[in-house]
């Protein structure tokens, strides 16, 4: 008999986080090289895309569907499924956060019982989501110039734009990486790779392990 | 259980300390550098007609070195066609005409440069903000505690070692944690 699965995205949050993680690799591999422009690996990469001009246009592609795809989620979540959001940051996570080290430092046997989003997934959700808002404003500011930028801001703030557009950008680099590095494959859980950001689901014993609330919730319900 | 808890606190704080440090340090040898750049070669002791050739070669290698940084010159590095440098915007063929930004008749006087930037092969818009602010890279090279450009960069270096070290850190305890009673499940 397969193995009760149980249902945690569906496939249009599937496809949210399909389109992100595409869009955020485009933009990583198109905007590097500008912010490193003086180094031979971005030459090299710059002329595989086509030029700095074919560069340019493919980090603008890419921040549409990067941008499209957080409106869409936005507007979805805030629009049209209105409700209770489990997503929230509650005074319960920070505890977790303390009690999960605590028991991977053996000071506790005791693992926190957590619901539907841990809190290391908010913290990843909410820093993403600011991070996000940040090289958006800065990207805008950039993209039009021109158009928009330097006539209401002097120029100095284009430099500002600039500078933190690039260090948002390491700053989400990095953190994308080293997080789902770990999470997705290092994890000797999952290891060589978790497959519920492709199947949608996570079985009975995985949701015991890491949602037990949320399994607590799921059954009271099909009870009910 | 009380010791470990404090030894956990400890190996934290000092690992925060040790990155901070470095973070500090990596910031002042930066504006150091840039400092000894800046200066000490003016201060030399050398004959008056050599410091003044030393002083244009100077002036010419740090204008290199910020237009490289700027938007223009990292287009320029890119292999863009039609970027704008030295002469285009200082406006003068001969190097012995260049003007200082604050003489009125330099074309990238605050009140001029809108005008250089609004020619029809480059940007065709005339925005009096274009005037004010730094074309030369300046995010790179006024690093000063107070400025604008030094404050974001220390606090990105703060933020970025204090999230990926603290990410870095919690793995390393988990993997050891779960290491040996692997179990197949998980996220």
């Amino acid at each position: 008999m397969a193995e009760e699965e149980f249902l945690r995205f569906t496939v249009f949050q599937r496809i949210q986080h399909i389109l992100l993680t595409l869009s955020f690799f485009v933009l990583v591999l198109t905007g590097f090289p500008l912010k490193y422009a003086h180094t031979s690996w971005a030459r090299s990469i710059v002329d595989v895309l086509g030029g700095p001009d074919k560069r340019g246009l493919y980090h603008r592609i890419a921040a549409v569907v990067f941008i499209g795809t957080g409106l869409i989620h936005v507007i979805y979540y805030t629009l049209i499924d209105i409700g209770k959001k489990d997503i929230m940051p509650k005074r319960k996570d920070f505890d977790d956060a303390m009690q999960h080290i605590r028991y991977n430092l053996r000071m506790t046997e005791e693992m926190p019982k957590m619901g539907r989003y841990t809190w290391d997934q908010k913290f990843d959700y909410w820093a993403g989501a600011v991070g996000s808002l940040i090289v958006v404003v800065t990207g805008a500011m950039m993209w039009f110039t021109f158009d928009m930028t330097l006539k209401v801001l002097p120029l100095q703030f284009v430099n500002y734009a600039r500078l933190i557009h690039g260090w948002e950008a390491i700053l989400a680099f990095s953190s994308v990486i080293i997080i789902h590095l770990y999470a997705v494959i290092l994890n000797p859980d999952v290891f060589p790779m978790a497959k519920h950001w492709i199947t949608g689901t996570l079985t009975r014993e995985q949701m015991e392990h890491e949602h037990p609330l949320e399994l607590e919730e799921l059954i009271k319900k099909e009870e009910t | 259980m009380r010791k470990t808890l404090k030894g956990g606190i400890l190996i934290l704080l000092i690992l925060g300390f040790i990155s901070l440090s470095h973070v500090v340090e990596a910031q002042e040898v930066q504006q150091r550098d840039m400092e000894k750049y800046r200066s000490e070669r003016w201060k030399s002791p050398l004959p008056p007609e050599a410091k003044t050739r030393y002083k244009l070669a100077y002036t010419f290698e740090y204008a290199n070195r910020t237009y490289q940084e700027s938007p223009h010159g990292k287009a320029a590095a890119l292999g863009k066609e039609g970027v704008p440098t030295c002469t285009d915007c200082h406006g003068m063929v001969d190097w012995m005409y260049f003007l200082p930004q604050s003489n009125p008749n330099s074309p990238i006087n605050p009140k001029n440069r809108p005008d250089i930037c609004a020619r029809d092969d480059c940007h065709g818009v005339k925005l009096t903000n274009a005037g004010k602010g730094s074309m030369h890279g300046s995010d790179i090279y006024s690093l000063g505690p107070t400025s604008v450009n030094g404050l974001i960069n220390f606090f990105y270096k703060i933020l970025i070692s204090a999230v990926i070290g603290f990410f870095v850190f919690f793995e390393i305890l988990d993997f050891t944690r779960k290491h040996g009673k692997s179990r197949k499940g998980g996220v």
